[in-house]
């Protein structure tokens, strides 16, 4: 603190030209200030939103050391406003399209998205051949011919089996080596 | 209610800068801070009204500032003499040294300096504010007030010794 402020201190405090406000009353001060002036503007008709927008750019921009006029902090609160309402109406505009485009959206697209499954099964029906022909090679498997016939002599009449008698199948049987019934 | 068109803008920067001081010259009068605020916006009310009429800001805030209060007494408590409450050379007669006392309120009040400055050292020298508070009223950095208020200190100083005093010891 310079001298020159000290003397002038001292010089209100001893002739008592001070009227001192605690701390405390001058955070009130403080406080109130605001709030004050938003109920007299009310009172005496001069409220408006915009106004206030801009009182509270001019206080806020001055809080902070930035000292502008009135005029320049009404051009910022409606360069503000401004934006906000480009912005806003820029998000209306791109949610009504997006709102009349998934309702708008003609009957054959739902059920386009209905026949993916269905392709998807297809697909799974062309990926999976493999197994009918394991069953075939089983069927085939068990189609073996348990009797092997024997060739038919040259110069001989080919007779049907049924009607050979049982003496001639017992001895064709047992000349036959291949057969399924496994010997003891 | 008449509406002000035109001079809000102004209004508004005469109200931030003059607020803190009304408000604080009543509360060191009114013990009650919801009822100072009333009478400091009912001050403010007409001091919208009457805008464009209005010369001297600072003179016309203070005087009917004097008027609002001296109501709101004659309502409240009729017994009070507001002569009393408003007369602070009254206090100097308590130590003898009247003069002097209006010689250093004139000298405070005689400074030249913007209307920023003088609420600036009202609010530093009569209400004993902190720099950090004055600074967040006004819109400044604290060394900007602490600087501005050295140099009003300073001029003070220098109009008491134009006026022959040349030792403060004299009036200390």
């Amino acid at each position: 603190m310079s001298d020159d402020i000290k003397q002038l201190r001292t010089l209100i405090d001893t002739y008592r030209l001070s009227r001192p406000v605690s701390a405390e009353l001058q955070q009130y001060v403080i406080d109130s200030r605001m709030p004050d002036l938003r109920r007299i503007l009310k009172k005496s008709g001069t409220y408006t939103l915009i106004a206030w927008l801009s009182i509270m750019i001019f206080s806020l921009l001055r809080k902070y050391g930035l000292h502008v006029t009135m005029i320049q902090s009404k051009i910022i609160a409606g360069l503000a406003a401004a934006a906000v309402a480009s912005g806003s109406a820029a998000a209306v505009y791109g949610g009504a399209r997006y709102v009349i485009k998934v309702t708008g959206r003609p009957a054959s697209q739902v059920e386009e998205t209905v026949t993916e499954p269905e392709t998807d099964i297809q697909n799974k029906i062309e990926k999976t051949p493999a197994q009918p022909d394991v069953q075939e090679r089983t069927e085939e498997k068990q189609t073996i011919p348990v009797h092997k016939e024997k060739a038919a002599p040259s110069g001989k009449k080919h007779h049907s089996t049924d009607k050979v008698g049982p003496d001639k199948k017992k001895k064709d049987a047992e000349e036959d080596t291949v057969s399924d019934i496994p010997t003891l | 209610m008449k509406k002000a068109k035109g001079p809000a803008d102004e209004f508004t920067r005469a109200y931030m800068e003059y607020y803190p001081l009304l408000l604080s010259s009543l509360l060191s009068r009114i013990s009650n801070p919801e009822e100072a605020r009333d009478l400091c916006q009912e001050v403010f009310i007409i001091f919208l009204e009457k805008f464009h009429t209005i010369a001297n800001k600072r003179a016309w805030l203070f005087g009917t500032l004097r008027n609002v209060l001296y109501q709101h007494y004659a309502r409240k408590k009729p017994d009070v003499d507001i002569d009393e409450v408003f007369n602070d050379e009254g206090l100097a007669f308590t130590n003898g040294a009247r003069d002097a006392r209006i010689m250093i309120a004139e000298a405070i009040e005689q400074v030249e300096c913007s209307e920023e400055d003088r609420v600036l050292l009202d609010l530093i020298a009569i209400h004993d504010y902190s720099y950090g508070n004055v600074a967040e009223i006004l819109g400044l950095s604290r060394r900007q007030v602490e600087y501005r208020y050295g140099q009003l200190a300073k001029s003070i100083l220098d109009y008491l010794k134009s006026k022959g005093i040349k030792g403060l010891a004299d009036l200390l």
